[in-house]
């Protein structure tokens, strides 16, 4: 059985300022009915666009953010509606990691604090043994013991990183949400910290949604992918197949843009053109259509049929790869 | 290869300016630890009974005996003005502390639970900040009876309105932070996220804030007191002596002229700590 | 002769009263339509090294010192505020990473192009309008008549970023300096915005340098590399020579970063350790704590050179 368990999860906001007294509210549909299994051990790469809903479906599979409709099975326990209880165990066998890792630590508190707190308060080891299992937490992640007493403002982006991956084992979680870790790190240092997590992945046997823009670090990573456009997912396969033959034109646009060191590999003539709709009113039919160069006058009309291949799957009226 | 600086006037600027914010605040702290000083130590310090009245020596200029001169009833100035340091030094001190426990705790609350119960808590310091501040103070404090303890009442019930107003504007932002979201997802309890995690973090406008409010606060007791509701005749405060001393502004000014110096100097020290240590750590976040 | 040179730039910040070198004697040539990437980490200095180059340093502890920045043969760093504010926005344009915050959101889109080209060609206001909407139609905003009379919050952020661009390109500018112009963007939009830069150097013959720490980015769009480490340039060359060939460890080992290409589960090459801070550099080469193949000489002396700055460039060796 899956670890984890996402079944036709709705995410909606009222958007802000929406009519007067709120009477005409409007609706933002950030995660529009989107199912995905999670394995242990397992790493699913969720990329998208800016607006695509891909941090807000991280944050709805660990309960940060309201969820709408559908369920969250984790271990088999829906924790849409799950019990106080049930978010308390969640909280304790899941963790997260953030993009900006200056802003996901307290500027107040230090690294040594930090870590200790998360296994004061959620009780994982002996509060005498607090300090060994801090010592412990840092080398794991690379960094020397004594960096436990400086704050965040001293440390670098990587070492903060680091830091924000320590707070993360501290739980000794099962499943990790990775939000864009990586993107605000440098190209030498998003290396050291792809390493790491690929190591410890390996070693702890940790499921890792990987939540990022950035393809080729994703396939690098990922054993799975899933691509998100407008809170729907279009595409989700084994990163190979995804990759060497996308089906959804949204997945082959993606792949053509990353840029890649090849100086004789011209920038696409014709990119993508357009962008993301605001997910207030969403097209109707395919929500890529309007954007699509395949694109039918039945994709306009209804919603494209989900074909699958194995273990790919995609939403579109086409049937023949495309790269 | 030339070495020729083309904007170096700013060096020295910008020099000046580091040192500037420690400076000021050490100024400021040396006003306000010499006030106190005086204000500790006055039985050893003032030269002679502050409330003892002669009539025989009443409206005395300031010379050797008398340095700041005499009152119409014959009490000494300097005496006084010493004395006066304990009162005015509480007033401050105590007319802050309250409002600002009660704004802090009431604003951080109000910003973190939201809802229904921040639109009640915005509502009710709308009404409180609908009202000139003094005359709100006057009419509780004649409700209350004139004295002191009924300042510090007044000043609580009132005063903590711009506290609460600035630690929700710095909760409400802090709250969407990703180091909340990860206190969060770590299964910590509200009270620990906001108290353990926003709060130290919310605080540095209002302690600045604080320093400044002192100033306020020291001259509506001033106020209050020269509107006869706050310290009573005949004990030494600034404010009621520069009342008293008003009737005599033409014939000896010395009267209102050194306790309202001594008003003048504690609030700078007030105010030059407060710039001073928003300086400094408004360095290094 | 190239149409921008510049020799032995530095920036120095002074940092209480020490001070700190970010940009340390830079010097580059730009050719007449030659579009540059400048790439380095982040403190590396490529942002300072042309924030410094246009002197719009964003302190006043901030200095440009030495050498000399000729742009068409005109010495620009004797010139005073008001002849160098002729300049920008004249001849030289810049673009930024985030549209959003450069663009004045109170003002028209139209009336922002319009200004520049009003302030530095004496253009009436009628005739800068026409050429804003021209300016607007050259960076492929659909409907330019109506266009130019939005808001910037009206615009989306690949719309913003072109907007930006036209602001710049509004008083016909022969070097166009983009600080990240992409970063903040997605791979889509980014890959329209980089064609269109494309495209401006063909029609206009526009110089460009392009600031980015995308090696992926400078690989598809320039014609030549230049790399910052520390605010040092370590290595400068075509586009084909330096990716293919690179001479500098640091290169190399950036170049062995990229994700890109093979998947599966092998580790990435890392560069191990951590850019050093500026204010306390190694001695000798600033890379040679971090450097695979680090020499005697290179914890002795500062490399230099034009092309590759090190003391065992790679393939030197027997």
């Amino acid at each position: 059985m899956s670890l984890l368990q996402i079944k036709d999860l709705e995410v909606r906001f009222a958007a802000s300022g929406s009519g007067m007294f709120g009477l005409h509210k409007q609706w933002v549909r950030a995660v529009n009915g989107v199912s995905l299994n999670l394995a242990a051990g397992e790493t699913l790469g969720l990329v998208g666009e800016s607006g695509s809903g891909k941090s807000t479906l991280g944050r709805a599979i660990l309960h940060l953010n309201p969820i709408s409709a559908g369920q969250v099975l984790f271990d088999g326990i829906d924790m849409a509606h799950g019990s106080a209880v049930d978010i308390a165990r969640l909280r304790h066998e899941t963790a997260m990691i953030f993009q900006d890792p200056y802003a996901a630590l307290n500027p107040r508190h230090t690294i040594g604090e930090t870590l200790a707190e998360v296994l004061r308060v959620q009780h994982k080891v002996a509060p005498q043994q607090i300090a060994r299992r801090v010592d412990e937490l840092l080398e794991l992640v690379g960094l020397r013991p004594e960096l436990a007493a400086r704050k965040p403002g001293s440390l670098s982006g990587g070492q903060c990183q680091r830091v924000g991956i320590a707070r993360a084992l501290a739980v000794e979680p099962r499943l990790i949400v990775a939000d864009e870790c990586v993107a605000a790190l440098d190209v030498s240092i998003q290396g050291q910290i792809i390493n790491l997590l690929l190591e410890l992945q390996q070693r702890m046997n940790l499921a890792i949604l990987f939540i990022a823009h950035d393809l080729a670090i994703v396939r690098r990573l990922c054993d799975r992918v899933a691509v998100m456009y407008l809170g729907q997912i279009v595409e989700e396969g084994p990163v190979e197949a995804v990759f060497t033959s996308p089906r959804h034109p949204y997945t082959a646009a993606l792949i053509q843009a990353i840029p890649e060191i090849d100086p004789h590999r011209p920038l696409p003539t014709e990119p993508l053109p357009g962008e993301p709709p605001s997910p207030l009113n969403l097209p109707t039919g395919c929500a890529f259509h309007p954007r699509c160069r395949y694109a039918q006058t039945v994709c306009s009309v209804v919603l494209p049929p989900t074909h699958f291949l194995h273990e790919h799957r995609y939403s579109c009226v086409l049937e023949e790869p495309l790269l | 290869m030339s070495t020729r600086p083309l904007i170096a006037p700013w060096r020295l600027r910008l020099r000046f300016g580091l040192r500037d914010g420690r400076l000021t605040a050490a100024w400021g702290l040396l006003i306000l630890l010499a006030w106190l000083g005086l204000a500790l130590f006055a039985p050893w310090l003032a030269p002679f009974d502050p409330i003892a009245q002669n009539t025989d020596l009443s409206l005395l200029g300031p010379s050797l005996g008398h340095p700041f001169g005499t009152d119409n009833y014959g009490r000494d100035i300097l005496s006084r003005v010493i004395w006066g340091a304990r009162i005015d030094l509480q007033l401050a001190i105590v007319g802050v502390i309250f409002p600002f426990m009660i704004g802090t705790f009431i604003g951080a609350v109000s910003g973190y639970i939201g809802g229904r119960f921040d639109s009640v808590c915005m509502r009710v310091i709308d009404v409180i900040l609908a009202f000139p501040f003094l005359v709100l103070m006057l009419a509780i404090m004649a409700i209350l009876g004139p004295g002191l303890k009924s300042f510090y009442i007044a000043m609580a019930l009132v005063g903590w309105v711009s506290y609460a107003r600035l630690i929700r504007s710095q909760i409400l932002v802090l709250k969407e932070s990703d180091f909340a979201l990860a206190a969060k997802s770590l299964g910590f309890g509200h009270g620990r996220i906001l108290f353990r995690h926003l709060l130290p973090n919310a605080m540095f406008g209002s302690i600045v804030f604080s320093m400044s409010d002192a100033v306020l606060v020291l001259l509506n007791g001033a106020a209050v007191s020269y509107l006869g509701l706050g310290v009573q005749p005949p004990t030494a405060e600034w404010g009621t002596m520069v009342a008293e001393g008003q009737a005599f502004i033409t014939t000896a000014w010395w009267i209102c002229t050194f306790p309202g110096l001594a008003i003048v100097t504690l609030a700078m020290g007030f105010s030059l700590l407060a710039d001073g240590v928003a300086q400094v750590l408004g360095e290094r976040p | 002769m190239s149409l921008l040179q510049v020799r032995d730039l530095s920036v120095i910040a002074n940092n209480a009263g020490r001070d700190v070198t970010l940009v340390d004697r830079i010097s580059f040539d730009l050719a007449e339509g030659e579009i540059l990437g400048l790439v380095g980490e982040s403190g590396s200095g490529k942002t300072m090294a042309c924030r410094g180059l246009i002197r719009l340093l964003p302190s006043p502890n901030l200095r440009v010192q030495g050498g000399a920045v000729r742009l068409a043969g005109q010495d620009l760093l004797p010139l005073d505020d008001v002849g160098m504010r002729a300049i920008r926005g004249g001849q030289l344009g810049m673009i930024f990473q985030n549209p959003s915050s450069h663009l004045d959101p109170l003002m028209r889109i139209g009336e922002q192009i319009a200004e520049g080209i009003r302030l530095h060609q004496g253009a009436s206001k009628k005739d800068a309008r026409r050429q804003a909407i021209e300016v607007l139609r050259q960076v492929g905003i659909p409907d330019p008549q109506a266009r130019v009379d939005n808001y910037p919050h009206e615009f989306s952020g690949g719309m913003r970023q072109r907007a930006m661009i036209a602001v710049a390109l509004g008083c016909n500018p022969t070097v166009l300096i983009a600080d990240e112009p992409t970063t903040a963007l997605d791979v889509t939009v980014q890959a329209q915005i980089l064609r269109l830069l494309l495209e401006l150097r063909d029609q206009r013959g526009l110089s460009i340098i392009m600031i980015t720490h995308d090696l992926g980015v400078v690989a598809q769009t320039c014609d030549s590399i230049a790399v910052m480490y520390a605010g040092r340039l370590c290595e400068h060359a075509s586009k084909y020579e330096l990716l293919a060939h690179p001479r500098h460890p640091y290169t190399a080992g950036l170049i062995d970063c990229q994700p890109a290409h093979s998947s599966g589960h092998a580790l990435l090459r890392t560069i191990a350790g951590q850019p050093p801070l500026l204010d306390a550099l190694p001695v000798g080469c600033r890379f040679h704590p971090r450097c695979p193949q680090v020499g005697s000489l290179c914890r002795e002396r500062l490399p230099e050179g034009a092309r590759v700055a090190c003391h065992y460039p790679l393939g030197d060796r027997p």
